[in-house]
């Protein structure tokens, strides 16, 4: 178990100190990227690659869902939904989110303005209120866990 | 119930106030840790590393280090019960959050020290945290003459636009 641990370590430092030919391709076609903060120091233009997280907690009353940045910890979106949050979820993409409410509903907010802008919303989840949600690793499924005793796996491309 | 990705093992925390770390592969139990007063409520497991945390009635979070099958850390942040907490996918932070709505934030890299609180107003009927997975987006920084006229455009702004 360690030395094959040990294996992937090395494999990782290898792939790391040699880049491979399309990420070499890539910065060709791109000019190269450069540090944003440095970039920024330097007055100057570019395109830069930055890692983007979030978070998201309730709001007051537990009617509203507040995201975060994760690294700066500064407000991203505020989302009013009207009605009570029981639990969210991202997708992959980070474009959108999934919010279940407790009127047995599934809305979908996009995350493209401070506010979110709603986008979708699936009615009829369970006949009762739904206790559970997530999505798969890609985004292609969400899964529903039901009061009603009834798990319920959804195609969200459909 | 919590996966633990890097122990290949499931946690569980029950009623009867026990904490149990579950073989994945034949559904044995490995460890078990046992509360004799505090009622554990919320589990959030480490993605890479053998700790996980457990936030309990009293408002308590510990953070148990499976190996040494010991508690590593002990914070009281809250005085309510600790109903969710997660961990960032890259693990670096951890979120709990309490029964009333607050929220606080532990550095993970850092011993879990506490790096910012948040309160609400009013409670929420639900508590929920979640994080999104890390993506890696191309950003167009447009340079100008002095630092602070610096502006940054997303990838996926423009496509919007388009």
């Amino acid at each position: 178990m360690n030395s094959m641990s040990g294996n992937s370590y090395q494999d990782s430092d290898r792939d790391a100190s040699h880049p491979s030919s399309q990420q070499e391709e890539q910065d060709d076609i791109f000019g190269g990227e450069d540090d944003e903060e440095s970039l920024r120091e330097r007055g100057e233009s570019g395109l830069t690659r930055v890692i983007e997280s979030l978070f998201g907690i309730m709001g007051d009353h537990g009617n509203s869902l507040m995201v975060y940045d994760t690294d700066s910890i500064v407000l991203r979106h505020q989302i009013a939904v009207g009605q009570v949050i029981r639990s969210f979820r991202f997708t992959h993409n980070l474009r959108e989110v999934l919010i279940v409410t407790k009127d047995h509903r599934v809305r979908t907010y996009a995350l493209s303005r401070f506010e979110g802008v709603f986008v979708k919303e699936l009615t009829s989840v369970h006949r009762e209120g739904i206790s559970s949600m997530d999505l798969s690793k890609n985004g292609g499924y969400m899964v529903t866990g039901g009061d009603d005793n009834l798990i319920k796996l959804w195609d969200t491309d459909a | 119930m919590e996966y633990h990705l890097a122990y290949r093992s499931i946690i569980t925390c029950s009623r009867d106030k026990s904490i149990r770390l579950w073989n994945i592969e034949n559904f044995d139990q490995n460890v078990e840790f046992t509360s004799p007063i505090d009622q554990p409520l919320a589990l959030a497991a480490h993605p890479t590393r053998h700790i996980f945390s457990v936030g309990f009635e009293s408002g308590t979070m510990r953070i148990f280090d499976i190996e040494k099958t010991k508690v590593a850390e002990e914070f009281t942040q809250f005085n309510k019960p600790i109903k969710c907490m997660a961990y960032a996918p890259t693990g670096d932070l951890l979120i709990t959050c309490s029964v009333d709505g607050s929220v606080a934030l532990h550095n993970a890299n850092r011993g879990h020290l506490p790096i910012k609180m948040m309160h609400l107003e009013f409670a929420p009927m639900y508590v929920h945290v979640a994080f999104s997975e890390p993506i890696t987006r191309q950003r167009l920084l447009a340079g100008g003459p002095r630092i602070d006229s610096t502006s940054s455009v997303d990838d996926s702004q423009i496509s919007s636009h388009i």
